[in-house]
């Protein structure tokens, strides 16, 4: 949204409006559940598998959106206020909502940050066991917020462990054969998941699946990937067919996709996209 | 880098977080938020869309506007009219173009950008635009862009401003401003530790150049420069100025006089690279020549301050300098090849043909062939076919070609990346003004 257009919302806003309680706009707030205001597609999966239907989910990047680039508009900035419980995961994945969660210090705040302990690499949830663990930190502040629904949300994220887990298991026996394989990424969004699984991420810069490449990126990414062993470049979209034939020509590099599950299309979920993931890595990894 | 020209939201949350709690009143009631405004802002730029990897860019200026190319697949993606004869040269960011035109130095936007994100970056295009911005000078001359500073050198006031490349399409960036004692055609670079190196001269006589300290003092001067035009970076902080009878090195706060073999012997337009301590420079010879067409150019070591020439198969003009990415030295000859040296033998070791024979005209604004490098592919634009080549310059193949719907004047390319605070790709550019 262009910033001028929220701004004049925003003085509009000021000329009109009184301090009756409808900055909660992200939900009706008065059918006794709770309003949780999530800032990314995987916290809003935990938060709905936890919440279950004592919690309305209203995340604040839409389907398909960028997480990353998300301004919060006015109107948002007020629902994070407004919420019942915030889940955010700080440390600049999100910096625009990073300095608004600042400011507006949320009464009730998950910030997902501690899981995502390696480094700079903000994608913690590609590690299942990660997230199950992060599912009871939900709970647990839900519970403290909603006593009264304590052991629901306690009982669901059991649940959800148990469904981490199964995804967990399915990984680690796929995989188990693939210790110490080398995934090549054209997004390093895969750490987590490489560190789980005994696999060694290495970034292949300059691959635009859409785009075919120049003499020159292609001769970097030889160097690069030389002695790698790999021979599956793994793209966050299907690649076009001139970008897979000259990969395939010239590195003798195939090419599939994984999906970092950081922003998803609806109708798609974390379980069935980590399955398709799991497929991916089966047919492009170099397993013993 | 900012994604957007336009005033962050973020500020905006911040700066109106008291009232906001007033102002949502209204926003939730038709859940949109936004109801008081409709989406007409004149210059409200398309959303920006992810790609897979850095896009760069290529844009060029022909009589009546400028176009900006995806410098990938060649294809035109931007036409923007504007009147006069316009020149290029990159901002310094990555991303932006500033055309020097009437009234100052325009910014074009590529529409191509990197942002950090932790360990890696995520890229962005948009549409590519010319932007309302215009940095206002009155006879707009060279732009340098070092080390992550980017400085204009206004010719018709001596004005230098200086500033962060990456605040370029910020109007309220902040300005390092500096003039010349007198308005000459000069040239300022700021180095890396803040030093600033100035062109010294009148409109008359240019003769030398003064390394000023980052509180204007003076720290180092020569003015054994006659005729001073041109720079190039060589390595990290090494920066060459050319002169009528040789070139000054200026390095550690120093500055060497390295002659040329003839009393003339005129280096005027050069070419760094981060990746070599040599510089490419053209090199005349004939003072009284009115179109002197050399074949012979110049490579000066700035580790033992030496100079020599180097024989080439055709003559080439001062657009046709260039470096490839392990630092060859490139120049674009009149027999329509590429010729590449290696600098430290200080031979041609390749001529790759690309374009037919051409001439240099008498005329310096009309179309010529250019050479600009991005990424290791050398584009070379082709006026009497209204085309453009890209050549990857390690296997001496030309890769792409395309049409071009007109006539191409100058060209100047951006990476779509992060810029490295080592980008030294820019060439000393003309020797010509109006």
């Amino acid at each position: 949204m262009p910033a001028g257009r929220a701004r004049r919302a925003a003085s509009a806003g000021l000329l009109l409006c009184s301090l009756a309680g409808c900055a909660g706009g992200a939900a009706g707030a008065d059918d006794g559940r709770l309003d949780v205001l999530v800032t990314s597609y995987p916290l809003q999966y935990v938060a709905e598998q936890v919440g279950g239907d004592d919690v309305v989910v209203t995340n604040l990047t839409p389907p398909g959106g960028d997480s990353h680039r998300l301004e919060p508009a006015p109107h948002e900035v007020a629902a994070l206020s407004g919420a019942d419980v915030v889940v955010h995961q700080s440390g600049g994945m999100q910096p625009a909502v990073d300095d608004v969660v600042a400011q507006e210090e949320p009464e009730h705040l998950v910030d997902a940050a501690p899981l995502a302990d390696r480094g700079a690499d903000p994608h913690f949830w590609l590690d299942p066991l990660r997230l199950a663990e992060f599912g009871r930190t939900v709970a647990g502040q839900l519970a403290a917020v909603d006593p009264d629904h304590g052991a629901d949300y306690r009982a669901r994220a059991d649940r959800l462990d148990v469904t981490l887990r199964s995804i967990d298991g399915e990984y680690a026996e796929a995989l188990a054969a693939c210790r110490g394989a080398t995934l090549l990424a054209s997004h390093e969004a895969f750490g987590y998941l490489a560190e789980r699984y005994g696999l060694r991420q290495m970034g292949v810069a300059g691959l635009d699946p859409y785009v075919e490449p120049p003499p020159s990126r292609l001769r970097k990414v030889a160097d690069e990937v030389a002695d790698s062993g790999a021979r599956t470049i793994f793209f966050e979209a299907t690649a076009g067919s001139a970008v897979a034939e000259v990969l395939a020509a010239d590195l003798g590099l195939g090419t599939d996709v994984l999906h970092p599950v950081e922003r998803v299309a609806a109708g798609e979920t974390y379980p069935d996209l980590m399955a398709d993931n799991l497929a991916a890595l089966r047919r492009g990894l170099t397993c013993g | 880098m900012r994604p957007l020209p336009t005033p962050s939201l973020r500020a905006v949350a911040l700066m109106t977080t008291l009232p906001l709690a007033l102002a949502t009143g209204c926003a939730s009631t038709d859940g949109t938020g936004a109801a008081a405004s409709t989406p007409t802002e004149a210059s409200a730029p398309a959303e920006p869309t992810e790609v897979g990897a850095s896009a760069p860019r290529l844009a060029l200026t022909y009589d009546g506007g400028v176009q900006v190319v995806d410098a990938t697949t060649l294809e035109v993606l931007a036409d923007e009219p504007l009147d006069g004869f316009n020149r290029l040269n990159a901002a310094g960011d990555g991303r932006h173009f500033l055309v020097s035109t009437q009234g100052g130095f325009r910014l074009l936007d590529g529409g191509a950008w990197a942002e950090e994100h932790g360990d890696h970056d995520h890229y962005y295009t948009a549409e590519p635009q010319l932007t309302g911005e215009l940095l206002p000078a009155e006879k707009p001359g060279h732009v340098v862009a070092h080390a992550g500073r980017t400085v204009l050198f206004d010719d018709g006031t001596g004005q230098i401003t200086a500033f962060d490349s990456a605040a370029v399409a910020d109007p309220d960036r902040e300005t390092r401003d500096l003039r010349t004692p007198s308005a000459h055609h000069g040239v300022a670079v700021e180095l890396g530790d803040g030093t600033m190196l100035v062109s010294e001269g009148t409109e008359d006589a240019r003769t030398g150049v003064r390394l000023l300290d980052a509180d204007g003092a003076e720290l180092a001067a020569s003015d054994d420069c006659p005729g001073v035009h041109g720079e190039a970076v060589a390595g990290e902080d090494t920066v060459v100025i050319g002169c009528e009878d040789g070139v000054l090195v200026v390095a550690g706060g120093g500055i060497t006089k390295v002659a040329s073999p003839d009393a003339y012997g005129r280096i005027g337009n050069q070419a760094g690279s981060a990746e070599s301590p040599v510089v490419l420079g053209d090199y005349k010879s004939d003072p009284d020549a009115e179109l002197e067409r050399p074949t012979r150019v110049s490579l000066i070591d700035t580790t033992d301050a030496s100079l020599r020439l180097v024989d080439l198969p055709s003559s080439y003009w001062y657009r046709s300098l260039g470096r490839g990415e392990d630092g060859e030295a490139l120049v674009l000859g009149t027999d329509g090849a590429l010729h590449v040296i290696d600098p430290v033998a200080g031979a041609v070791t390749r001529s790759i043909p690309v374009i037919g024979a051409w001439e240099e005209s008498e005329d310096w604004q009309d179309p010529h062939p250019q050479l600009v490098v991005v990424e290791g592919t050398a584009y070379i634009s082709e006026p009497a076919t209204q085309s453009l080549h890209a050549v990857d310059v390690a296997s001496g193949k030309v890769w792409k070609s395309a049409s071009l719907t007109v006539t191409p004047n100058e060209v100047a390319g951006v990476s779509g990346d992060v810029e490295e605070h080592a980008e030294h790709e820019h060439t000393g550019d003309d020797e010509h003004v109006e």
